[in-house]
């Protein structure tokens, strides 16, 4: 079975760096460029096993994502993937149901240990 | 010469710009892209006639409101590219990441300094002999030096009348920094 990750961002290159993080892993990326773009893909891809959503960006920021996702009783996981380290934007997500926050530039490495933790791959 | 600026809004951006200053340099060696400010003109490396872009990304908090603009010419973006995992034709997407990753760093600095800033999302631009308008109120611009190339920061900023720092909390602990990575 392959894991679904959904990454969200208004950057190409920001989408591509995860991609690229994880793709080579196992994991099968799909990729959305704003909130509503992503609430969209999800509606055409029930499939998705891990979220990596941005805050800042157009039509509909992460945190809006979050409230419209549902995302604390939704099940799929969201790890926020961010500029912004402000404590109370963090503990915001986290009340709306975010699984984690990792601040750009990010380590490919800590992408993967969170990936692997909330959407764990198949044993081979 | 001029007189110094002592006001509250001066100091305060006077900090904004020594913050931006620091992260700048942070996150261009982030990327192992050594940089050093060299001055407040244009270094040799930015010539406005060549092919250029500029990223501009807003910002507004209590009593100030501002932009940061990144510009630097597209021979340049393309020295950081291959850093920053990004291809052909992809410098717009860049130097707008480059801003918005920039930003992020200044907003965390300020926040321990009682400035709380809401961002806005980058728009960029290219093209040949890009000129900037003059900047409304306070404005700073530094140039960095890279190996080959360089980048050009402006920051703009208005304050009210009136402006004053938020109250002072106890210290803002938990601010996360640029690579750290938490789950709940």
């Amino acid at each position: 079975m392959s894991m679904n990750v959904l990454v969200i961002d208004d950057s190409g290159l920001v989408r591509r760096q995860v991609a690229n993080a994880l793709k080579g892993l196992g994991y099968s990326v799909l990729e959305a460029v704003d909130g509503v773009d992503a609430l969209t893909k999800l509606e055409s891809t029930p499939d998705i096993h891990l979220i990596v959503c941005d805050v800042n960006m157009p039509n509909m920021n992460g945190i809006e994502f979050l409230e419209k996702l549902d995302a604390k009783n939704n099940g799929v996981p969201v790890v926020m993937l961010t500029t912004e380290g402000q404590p109370e934007m963090i503990q915001r997500a986290k009340a709306l149901g975010a699984k984690g926050w990792i601040v750009k530039p990010f380590k490919p490495e800590f992408l993967v240990a969170t990936a692997k933790k909330l959407a764990p791959l198949p044993a081979a | 010469m001029s007189e110094p600026d002592c006001s509250l809004e001066g100091e305060v951006f006077k900090l904004m710009t020594s913050c931006l200053e620091d992260v700048t340099v942070e996150l261009f060696s982030a990327y192992d892209l050594p940089v050093a400010p060299v001055g407040r003109e244009f270094a040799p490396h930015i010539a406005t006639s060549e092919r250029s872009s500029v990223a501009i990304i807003g910002f507004g908090g209590n009593g100030v409101r501002g932009a940061l603009l990144l510009f630097a010419t597209n021979a340049s973006i393309e020295r950081w590219m291959a850093a920053f995992g990004a291809g052909p034709g992809e410098e717009s997407d860049t130097l707008g990441e480059f801003s918005n990753m920039l930003l992020g760093r200044l907003k965390g600095r300020l926040l321990s300094e009682n400035l709380t800033l809401l961002l806005s999302t980058p728009t960029t631009t290219s093209g040949n002999a890009l000129q900037l308008s003059s900047p409304q109120g306070q404005s700073s611009s530094q140039v960095f030096a890279g190996a080959d190339w360089s980048v050009m920061t402006r920051l703009d900023a208005s304050f009210d009348s009136g402006f004053t720092l938020e109250a002072s909390h106890a210290p803002v602990e938990g601010v996360a920094e640029a690579g750290d990575a938490m789950l709940f």
